[in-house]
């Protein structure tokens, strides 16, 4: 009965439900499918950023925190300031050259909001399923250590008290 | 006003005030527990392959000030080394996030003055505790394997944990230089165990056991204490505990969930609000007889806040080491835990083979662009990580205080931690990085890197510590703060000293011994 009136007195749990917001605009997207790319390309056999969904990834995630739109924006409006400073055209227009030189640049000039977008850009790949499945980072495995476990603990067995005794 | 009563109030629902009030519950006391966060729903814990990412939202952060939830209070960093501090708000408190150690205190722990000639002794000794450590054993579903050369007389219920590829690699390193090492003792199941079911072994995020296989407070203790009658009060934030005229403990003045302030009238008061929480509590009750808060005549209540010292190395091997495998510390070495002069440091460390998490966690720092794979592919899953926890010897400037800039959302003052690390901690470090190095070395790493040092977010340590002395300490060998007969205070705020290794395991046995002090002076307080 004390068991049923303390079940009574336990509030429901309240799920966490992130404020939604408005998402990227479609000037960031564009210029955030090219970022992602120039930071995890497609080579040594594994796909391209935009090749397993990081861009999607990103976009529902700054949906549903807008802190995480307003720090990719933030990134992204830097980038694009460096690069009309630099080559007076937005970073969406450069050639492939041009977008790796403006990323170094901001590397450089704007560590913090370059942090920003290089996180994001490695979040969106490294949670992605079909990159766990190529890098090995996958379900349940069965261990096969106990057989050896006291072969390899034989010679501590064998120390002599380590810790002090106390009178 | 309303006003209850019960015989006795618990302030804090994690390692301590679980295990208390399970206890109490037990042997017939009537209790009533006081937590200011709520329970955590499973579906909202942050699990599974993607946890890292998961664990970046601000929702989920493990620091208050980032998360800023009603149920925090915020804690400022004031110190030149003071940390970011870690705590979860609700039921289990930092036992919901955490890596699981559970490792004893040595018997040489309580006697630190006596054996090394610095800080304080504790006024009880290991063997005190030890019947209690055999029961939080028990309580929490403990594994590991008894016989270890290091440790005095652990024979945790359950076996093992794997070691995976990763340890019997440092496995091998440790006895080829000849030092000890052991499997760790973890709260975690290795075989299904009071109706909770054994860890999964998915080995993917830090969780990445299953949330039932991991103990916490809110999974063992709490389960059996609300059976018994134990009345939970979640999302009630306590504001103070108020005295009568004799300067006795009559009870606490809360918060409830609508923010009203009630009062709840005990016998006996507790406060397990972890190291950082209670010393504030207890700051923030003032009254005529303690003007400067409960149990602070002395002016020490916030001092001497230890939180350990961490630094470690990482090794790249050139065989698959599947490091994430273990989401625990699969095995430990205490080969430099006990004091020696000769290393130019006091006291010590233990190492710790860490499960080194998942690609995200493991992709920080590899270069972006056309380099990324070639190094990312040479690093996961090929990384062994060593991590050293070290003691941190008290300092009396080293504290916690009120910071009236600064409130919760009940208007009630938050923390400020002021904290620098020692030169002996630093010492110790640099040694331990340089052992870390050896050992993955000596295991056949190709190339190795340290980190660190760096303060503990998480343990929080001495700010209301045990001692004989009144002078020199807050509550009693019994828990009871000096000169007040009914309040005790139990949590990692009671250690004199800190050890080197976490100190869930030892703020479960203490609270557990601390019940019993209770019930056995009951015709005091029934």
């Amino acid at each position: 009965m004390v068991a049923q009136a303390c079940a009574r007195l336990a509030p429901a749990p309240r799920p966490v439900i992130p404020e939604r917001s408005a998402g990227l605009s479609s000037e960031a997207r564009s210029a955030l499918r090219l970022v992602i790319d120039e930071m995890i390309p497609g080579a040594d056999g594994m796909p391209a950023a935009s090749e397993v969904g990081s861009l999607e990834y990103l976009e529902q995630l700054a949906r549903d925190h807008p802190e995480v739109r307003d720090e990719l924006e933030t990134g992204l409006s830097r980038l694009r300031l460096l690069s009309i400073d630099d080559v007076a055209a937005p970073f969406t227009n450069l050639s492939p050259p041009q977008r790796l030189q403006a990323l170094l640049e901001m590397e450089k000039r704007a560590p913090r909001e370059f942090g920003l977008l290089r996180d994001y850009t490695y979040e969106a790949y490294y949670t992605r399923p079909r990159v766990w499945r190529l890098i090995g980072y996958d379900g349940p495995s069965v261990p096969d250590e106990h057989e050896d476990r006291d072969e390899l603990l034989a010679p501590v067995r064998m120390m002599p008290r380590l810790y002090r005794l106390v009178l | 006003m309303a006003t209850e009563r019960a015989d006795v109030l618990v302030i804090g629902s994690g390692a301590a005030g679980a295990a208390l009030s399970g206890r109490l519950a037990d042997l017939g006391a009537q209790v009533v527990c006081f937590e200011q966060g709520d329970w955590m729903e499973p579906s909202n814990f942050p699990t599974g392959p993607d946890e890292e990412a998961q664990l970046r939202r601000r929702s989920h952060s493990f620091s208050p000030n980032v998360r800023e939830q009603p149920q925090d209070y915020p804690v400022s960093a004031a110190g030149v080394d003071s940390p970011e501090v870690e705590m979860l708000n609700a039921v289990g408190g930092g036992t919901l996030h955490w890596n699981c150690g559970f490792a004893r205190f040595h018997p040489s722990d309580f006697r630190v003055r006596t054996l090394d000639g610095e800080a304080d002794d504790w006024p009880i000794r290991y063997e005190d505790l030890a019947p209690y450590y055999e029961l939080n054993d028990r309580e929490m579903g403990a594994s590991g394997l008894a016989g270890d050369p290091a440790n005095a007389d652990e024979t945790p219920p359950l076996a093992p944990l794997p070691l995976w590829p990763s340890g019997r690699t440092l496995a091998r390193g440790f006895n080829r230089l000849g030092w000890h090492w052991w499997p760790s003792g973890l709260a975690i199941l290795s075989a299904n165990y009071d109706g909770r079911a054994a860890c999964n072994l998915d080995g993917r995020g830090w969780y990445g056991c299953g949330l039932e296989a991991r103990s916490s407070s809110a999974n063992t203790y709490w389960r059996k204490a609300l059976r018994r009658g134990t009345r939970l009060l979640t999302r009630t934030r306590v504001r103070e505990i108020t005295l009568d005229r004799r300067a006795r403990a009559r009870g606490v003045l809360y918060h409830d969930q609508d923010g009203r302030l009630r009062e709840y009238q005990g016998r006996v008061v507790v406060v397990s609000a972890n190291g950082i929480g209670t010393a504030r509590l207890l700051l923030n009750s003032k009254s005529t007889h303690f003007p400067h808060g409960l149990g602070n005549q002395e002016g020490i209540v916030g001092e001497y806040c230890m939180f350990h010292v961490w630094a470690g190395a990482s090794g790249i091997f050139q065989p698959l080491m599947e490091g994430h495998r273990p989401t625990y510390d699969a095995l430990f070495s205490q080969q430099f835990y006990e004091t020696d002069a000769k290393r130019g440091f006091l006291r010590g460390y233990t190492l710790l083979v860490h499960g080194v998490g998942g690609p995200l966690g493991r992709a920080q720092g590899v270069p972006w662009g056309a380099r990324h794979h070639r190094e990312m592919r040479r690093r996961f899953p090929h990384t062994i990580t060593v991590l050293a926890v070290g003691e941190d010897l008290p300092a009396k400037v080293n504290r916690v205080d009120l910071d009236p800039s600064k409130s919760d959302s009940n208007g009630i003052p938050g923390a400020r931690v002021t904290y620098a690390m020692s030169e002996n901690s630093r010492r110790m470090m640099r040694h331990a990085q340089s052992m870390a190095r050896h050992v993955l070395e000596a295991a056949g790493a190709t190339e190795v890197s340290v980190f660190g040092p760096w303060t503990g977010t998480s343990h929080f340590m001495g700010t209301a510590r045990m001692g004989r002395d009144p002078r020199r300490s807050v509550v009693d060998a019994s828990h009871r703060i000096h000169g007040v007969n009914n309040v005790f205070v139990v949590d990692g705020s009671s250690f004199p000293t800190g050890g080197a290794v976490g100190p869930t395991c030892t703020i479960g046995a203490l609270a557990l011994r601390c019940a019993d002090e209770i019930w056995r002076r009951r015709q005091d307080w029934i």
